[in-house]
C-alpha cells in the first residue's frame, strides 16, 4: 500500500511523457521521407472528414492520451457557423448519462462495472485552418450529457471550405462495456476520439447523444493513427499498418485507412496473431490464446461471407479486415463492426452444433457494406444497417449450412435456421414499433432487436420471394451501388429498388417499414356441396313446376354411411361439388399470397390473393376440395401463425405422434430418473 | 472383488429380477402415459390439419411450437402442469415398488408374494430413509453450492475463456458426485433396511448405512458409477444413435418401440442395481440378517468372501460401524 503515492506519480508521468517520448515527430500528413501508401488511386468518397492522430496507451492506468488534427470539408450549400463533437466515452462518465440512464447499466446481457468508469476529457481544441495561428474554441455541452460537445466557429465555413481542429485529449477506458473499455490486459479502443458528427447543412449538426440502443454516424475521410503501446503488446487496427518503430519498452504503430467513418483499435500482450489471404484481401485474426481451437471458424466464416458479397453486392474493396476475439471478461467489446475491424466472440461453451461464432461473424463483416461503405445514420435509421445486414447474414448462413439449421445444426436431432430465430424473435414483438424510426425512441430493447434486426431482415426475404432470388441480387446490388458512401435514408432505399424493379413497390414496403401492422394468413372455411338435381319448383318454364324427384331420393341412410359407400365404390372422387374456399387475412399489414387447393382427385391450382380487403373467397365446381394451403412455400414469413395456413380434409397425425413420442420419452425419463433415485 | 460377484448376483441370480424389471418400467410407461394423455389430444389439434408443422418430424420448425405457444398458451401451461404430477406420482410410486424390489431381493422365494408383501410392509421405512437422507444430502448439497457458486463469482475477473468451461465441469462433476452419495446412502440404507433394519431400528439404520458407504466407499461407487454408465449409454444410444427417426409411420413405431426397450433396459438395470447393493450387504451384514431374518437365504458358496481380500489397512475386529460381526466374513 505505500507504493501507491509512487505509482500514481509514475503513471501521470508516463500519461504526459507518452505522446512526446513515444509518437512519431510530426503528423502522418506531414511525413516527407516516409508516407503511408495510397491505397485507392480514386478515393471512392467525399473524405470530407480526415483524422491525423497521435495516441499514447498507458497500460497499467488503461488511459488514452492523444492528439488529432481534424481536416473537415463543408460539403453542403449551408454555412457552418459551429463544429459538434462526438465524445462517447463520456457515456460512461457517471450513473446519469444518457446512456446509462436508458440502459440501467446492462447492455446485450453484460453489466457495466461501477468501479470503472471511463470519460473523454477535451483537454485542448483550437482552430487551425490559417496554419499560422492556432485560434482556441470554447466547448460547448449542448445536450443532456457530454457525450456532445460544441464550438463556436470565429468564421463560417462556407460550402467548400475547409476548417482545421487541433484536438488535445485524455481518455480514461472503462472495464469492457457496450464495445469499448479494458479487460485486464486487453485494451478495446472503439468511439475513443473526439470524433465531428455530421454535417447536414440546412438541418445543421447531426449528431446526437449516445444512447443505450444506438450506434453512430459519421463522414468518411482519410485516417492517420499512430499508436504508441509496451513494446509486447499486439495491436489489431482499422486500416493497414505501414510503419513500426521501437523505442525501447514501447513501440509506434502506424495505421493508414482511406474512405472510412471511424477507426478503431485493439491491443493485448498475448493476443495469437494469424493471418490468410482471400482473392488479395489479407484476413488478420488476433485470438485469444484460450480461444486458438476457433481460429479455422473465424477465417472459414470470413470466408464465406466475402465470397457472397462479392458475389451479391460487391467485391471487398479494402486490403484488410481483422477479426478481434474478445477475453471472457470483455464480451461486452464482442459482436461489433468498424471500418475493417469487426470484433467476434467464440466459447468453448458452444460446440460444434451452435453456430454462434460463425454467424456473428459472418454478421460483423456484412456491416463492411451497410454501415461501412452504405453508412447511413444510425441513430436514426438504423435498419439500413443492422436489418439489411440481418437478412444477408441468413442468407449467407442458409447457403452454407442450409436452411433450417443455420443456426444449430443437429444439437441432439434438433436443428434450428436463421429464419425460425428471425421469426420467434419478431413474434416476441412484432407490433410496437415501426422499423423506420429513431433507435433511442423504441418501446423497449427487446422491440428495437426484434423490430430493427428480424422484421427488416423478414421484409427483405418477403421482398426477395416475390421478386425472386436474381431480381433481389440485382436490385439490391443496384441500391448499394447508387447509395455507396452517401449516407442514404430509407426513401433512396425505396426509390432504388423501385426503380431498379422496374416496379413501384411503395405500396408493399411503405407500410412494411413505416407502419406496425402485422398479417396472419388463415383459411377461415372450407365447404363442398354435391352436385345433386335440384328439387322444388323450377320456375324457368313460365309456370311452377316441381322437380322430377329421382334425383333426391337415390339412397336410404345416413350423410355419413352415403358417403362410405360411395368411396367403397370409388364414386366420391369422380362427384361433382360446389366447393367454396374462404381464406381471411387478419391485422393490417396488405401482403399478396397465394393459395394452393388440392382436389380428391388429386388435381391441385395455385390461386393468387393480392390481399386486399379481409378475406377473399374461391367457389370450385368439380372434384371435392381435400385441401387448401394459404402461402404453401412460405413465401411470407412475416405471417404471425403459419399453424391456421390450412384446411385439410383428413388430418395427419405423424406430427403429433412425433411430438407425443418425443414428450413421453421425456417424461419417462424423468420417471426413469426418479426410480432411480428412490 | 465382491464389488463384482455382487453384480453378477444382482443382475443374473436368483428369481424374480425380471418381474421386477418388468413392474417397474410398465409403472413408468403408465405414468408417462397418463400423464402425456392430454398433450397428445392437444398436439392432434394443433398440428393435425397444419402441413408447415411437418418441420418437426426431421427436428426442426420450433417457430411452430413457439407458435403453438404464442396461440395457444393454455395448453403448454396445463401440459407443464401435469410434470408436477408426474413427479409426485413418480415419488410414491418408485418407493413402493423399490420396497417391493429391494424386499424380493432380500428373500429366497423372491415371487410374487413377496413383491408385494415387501412393497407394503417396507414402503413407509423406505419414505423415512429417503427423507432423512435427502435432508442431510441437501444440507451437503447446499455447503458445496457455497464454494461453487465463489469459484464462479470469480471468473467474471478472468481473461481465460477456458475458465468457465473447466469450472463447468467442476460443477456438473461435482454435483452428480453428491447426487452418488445421496443415491448411495439411500440404496444401501434400503438393503440394510431389508436384511437387518427392522432388528436395529430407523435412526441406526440410517446411520450405519451412511457411514457403510464411507467405508467401502470405492466398491460402493464403482458399483454405482458403473449402473450409471450403463443405464446412460442404453439410453443415449435408443434415443439419439439408433433412433430411426419420426418421418414416416414405420419409422415413428421402431423408434417407440426401440424406446421402450431402451427403458426396460434401464429398469432392468435399475433392479439389478438394487439387488447388487443387497447382495453385496448381506455379504457384511450376513450373521446378523440370518439371525434376523429366517427367509433370509445362506449366502451362496460363491459369494462367499475370502480372507486374502482384506485390505492392508483393515484390521480384524474393527467393524463397520460395529456391526460387522464376524471378522472372518470381512
Amino acid at each position: 500500500m505505500k507504493a501507491g503515492p509512487f505509482l500514481v506519480f509514475l503513471t501521470l508521468l508516463t500519461i504526459v511523457a507518452a505522446p512526446v517520448a513515444a509518437a512519431p515527430a510530426s503528423p502522418p500528413g506531414a511525413h516527407s521521407a516516409l508516407k503511408p501508401p495510397v491505397i485507392f488511386q480514386t478515393p471512392m468518397s467525399p473524405r470530407n472528414a480526415s483524422y491525423a492522430i497521435n495516441v499514447a496507451l498507458d497500460a497499467k492506468a488503461h488511459t488514452l492520451t492523444g492528439k488529432e488534427r481534424v481536416v473537415w470539408r463543408n460539403i453542403t450549400d449551408t454555412p457552418a457557423t459551429d463544429a459538434w463533437f462526438h465524445l462517447y466515452l463520456n457515456a460512461f462518465a457517471n450513473d446519469h448519462t444518457v446512456f446509462m440512464t436508458e440502459s440501467g447499466g446492462q447492455l446485450r446481457g453484460d453489466s457495466f462495472d461501477r468501479n470503472h468508469w471511463g470519460y473523454c476529457e477535451v483537454t485542448g481544441i483550437s482552430l487551425a485552418d490559417t496554419g499560422a495561428e492556432k485560434i482556441p474554441l470554447v466547448q460547448v455541452f449542448p445536450k443532456q450529457d457530454h457525450t456532445v460537445m460544441r464550438v463556436e466557429l470565429p468564421a463560417p465555413v462556407p460550402p467548400g471550405g475547409e476548417a482545421v481542429f487541433e484536438v488535445s485529449f485524455k481518455d480514461q477506458l472503462p472495464h469492457v462495456f457496450a464495445r469499448s473499455g479494458f479487460a485486464g490486459t486487453f485494451n478495446m479502443a472503439g468511439q475513443w476520439f473526439p470524433k465531428l458528427g455530421v454535417f447536414q447543412g440546412d438541418k445543421g449538426w447531426n449528431c446526437h447523444e449516445y444512447h443505450a440502443n444506438t450506434e453512430f454516424f459519421s463522414d468518411f475521410g482519410v485516417y492517420d493513427v499512430s499508436i504508441t503501446v509496451p513494446s509486447d503488446y499486439v495491436v489489431g487496427a482499422t486500416g493497414i499498418l505501414w510503419r513500426e518503430v521501437q523505442n525501447g519498452k514501447e513501440k509506434t504503430l502506424s495505421f493508414h485507412a482511406e474512405d472510412v467513418h471511424d477507426f478503431a483499435w485493439a491491443a493485448q500482450p498475448d493476443f495469437v496473431d494469424r493471418t490468410e489471404t482471400w482473392e488479395g484481401v489479407k484476413i488478420r485474426v488476433l485470438m485469444q490464446p484460450g480461444n486458438r481451437g476457433s481460429i479455422p471458424i473465424y477465417f472459414a466464416s470470413v470466408k464465406e461471407a466475402l465470397a457472397d458479397f462479392a458475389k451479391w453486392i460487391w467485391k471487398y474493396p479494402y486490403p484488410e479486415i481483422t477479426i478481434i476475439d474478445p477475453p471472457l471478461n470483455g464480451v461486452g467489446a464482442g459482436g461489433m463492426e468498424y471500418p475493417t475491424l469487426i470484433t467476434a466472440g467464440a466459447s468453448p461453451f458452444l460446440g460444434r452444433s451452435i453456430l454462434i461464432p460463425q454467424i456473428t461473424v459472418v454478421h460483423e463483416f456484412g456491416h463492411q457494406y451497410w454501415y461501412g461503405m452504405e453508412a447511413n445514420n444510425e441513430f436514426e435509421r438504423a435498419w439500413l444497417d443492422e436489418g439489411i445486414n440481418s437478412y444477408y447474414e441468413a442468407r449467407i448462413m442458409d447457403k452454407w449450412y442450409g436452411p433450417g439449421r443455420s443456426f444449430v445444426d443437429d444439437l441432439w436431432g434438433w436443428n434450428f435456421g436463421e429464419q425460425d430465430q428471425a421469426r420467434i424473435a419478431y413474434l416476441s414483438a412484432s407490433d410496437m414499433d415501426p422499423i423506420v424510426k429513431d433507435a433511442w425512441k423504441y418501446y423497449s430493447n427487446r422491440s428495437y432487436g426484434a423490430v430493427t434486426y428480424f422484421k427488416t431482415a423478414l421484409v427483405l426475404k418477403t421482398l426477395e420471394n416475390m421478386l425472386g432470388q436474381k431480381e433481389m441480387d440485382r436490385v439490391m446490388r443496384a441500391f448499394f451501388m447508387q447509395v455507396k458512401f452517401t449516407h442514404p435514408d430509407t426513401r433512396d432505399f425505396i426509390r432504388i429498388v423501385s426503380e431498379a424493379a422496374g416496379k413501384d413497390l411503395s405500396p408493399v414496403l411503405k407500410p412494411m417499414l413505416y407502419g406496425t401492422g402485422t398479417v396472419d394468413f388463415r383459411v377461415a372455411r372450407v365447404r363442398n356441396v354435391p352436385d345433386e338435381k335440384p328439387a322444388g319448383y323450377d320456375l324457368s318454364e313460365g309456370m311452377p313446376k316441381l322437380y322430377a324427384k329421382d334425383g333426391v331420393k337415390a339412397e336410404k341412410g345416413t350423410a355419413k354411411t352415403k358417403a362410405k359407400a360411395k368411396a367403397k365404390t370409388g364414386k366420391a372422387d369422380k362427384e361433382t361439388y360446389h366447393s367454396t374456399v374462404v381464406v381471411e387475412r387478419r391485422g393490417s399489414l396488405v401482403l399478396p399470397v397465394d393459395v394452393e387447393v388440392t382436389f380428391a382427385d388429386g388435381s391441385s391450382r395455385t390461386e393468387h390473393w393480392d390481399g386486399e380487403g379481409r378475406y377473399t373467397t374461391w367457389r370450385f365446381t368439380g372434384p371435392k376440395v381435400d385441401r387448401v394451403v394459404a402461402d404453401p412455400k412460405d413465401k411470407v414469413p412475416l405471417d404471425l401463425n403459419r399453424l391456421n395456413n390450412a384446411w385439410v380434409s383428413e388430418g395427419n397425425g405423424a406430427v403429433a405422434r412425433c411430438m407425443t413420442t418425443r414428450n413421453r420419452t421425456l417424461y419417462q425419463t424423468i420417471t426413469a430418473i426418479l426410480f432411480n433415485v428412490l | 472383488m465382491e464389488w463384482a460377484r455382487a453384480i453378477g448376483t444382482g443382475l443374473f441370480r436368483g428369481r424374480g429380477k425380471t418381474l421386477g424389471a418388468l413392474l417397474v418400467w410398465f409403472s413408468g410407461f403408465i405414468l408417462a402415459t397418463i400423464a402425456i394423455n392430454p398433450m397428445r389430444r392437444g398436439f392432434h389439434v394443433l398440428f393435425d390439419k397444419a402441413p408447415a408443422s411437418k418441420a418437426l418430424l426431421g427436428g426442426g420448425g420450433l417457430d411452430m411450437l413457439i407458435n403453438s405457444a404464442m396461440k395457444q398458451p393454455a395448453f403448454w401451461a396445463a401440459a407443464n402442469a401435469m410434470l408436477l404430477y408426474l413427479v409426485l406420482l413418480s415419488v410414491v410410486l418408485g418407493l413402493f415398488l423399490m420396497a417391493g424390489v429391494y424386499a424380493q431381493a432380500s428373500e429366497k422365494s423372491g415371487g410374487w408374494r413377496s413383491f408385494w408383501r415387501g412393497a407394503a410392509a417396507n414402503v413407509l421405512p423406505f419414505s423415512a430413509l429417503f427423507l432423512f437422507n435427502l435432508v442431510l444430502w441437501v444440507i451437503v448439497g447446499v455447503g458445496v453450492g457455497v464454494f461453487l457458486a465463489a469459484a464462479w463469482h470469480g471468473v467474471h475477473g478472468s481473461m481465460d475463456p477456458a475458465k468457465p468451461w473447466h469450472l463447468f465441469w467442476i460443477t456438473l462433476g461435482t454435483g452428480l458426485f453428491v447426487l452418488n452419495l445421496f443415491r448411495n446412502s439411500v440404496g444401501y440404507g434400503q438393503a440394510r433396511w431389508v436384511l437387518i433394519g427392522r432388528e436395529e431400528g430407523m435412526g441406526l439404520c440410517f446411520v450405519r448405512s451412511v457411514v457403510f458407504t464411507f467405508r467401502r466407499f470405492v466398491p460402493v461407487n464403482v458399483v454405482t458409477w458403473l449402473f450409471n454408465a450403463a443405464r446412460a449409454i442404453v439410453m443415449v444410444l435408443a434415443v439419439f444413435i439408433l433412433s430411426p427417426g419420426y418421418e414416416s409411420t414405420g419409422r415413428w413405431f421402431a423408434t417407440a418401440v426401440l424406446l421402450q426397450a431402451g427403458f426396460l433396459v434401464v429398469a432392468y438395470l435399475r433392479v439389478g442395481e438394487a439387488r447388487t447393493q443387497v447382495a453385496y450387504s448381506r455379504h457384511f451384514l450376513a450373521p446378523r440378517a440370518e439371525t434376523a431374518r429366517t427367509d433370509v437365504p445362506v449366502v451362496p458358496k460363491d459369494e462367499t468372501p475370502v480372507l486374502q481380500e482384506i485390505g492392508p489397512g483393515e484390521v480384524p475386529g474393527q467393524s463397520d460401524a460395529g456391526e460387522d460381526l464376524s471378522p472372518a466374513m470381512r
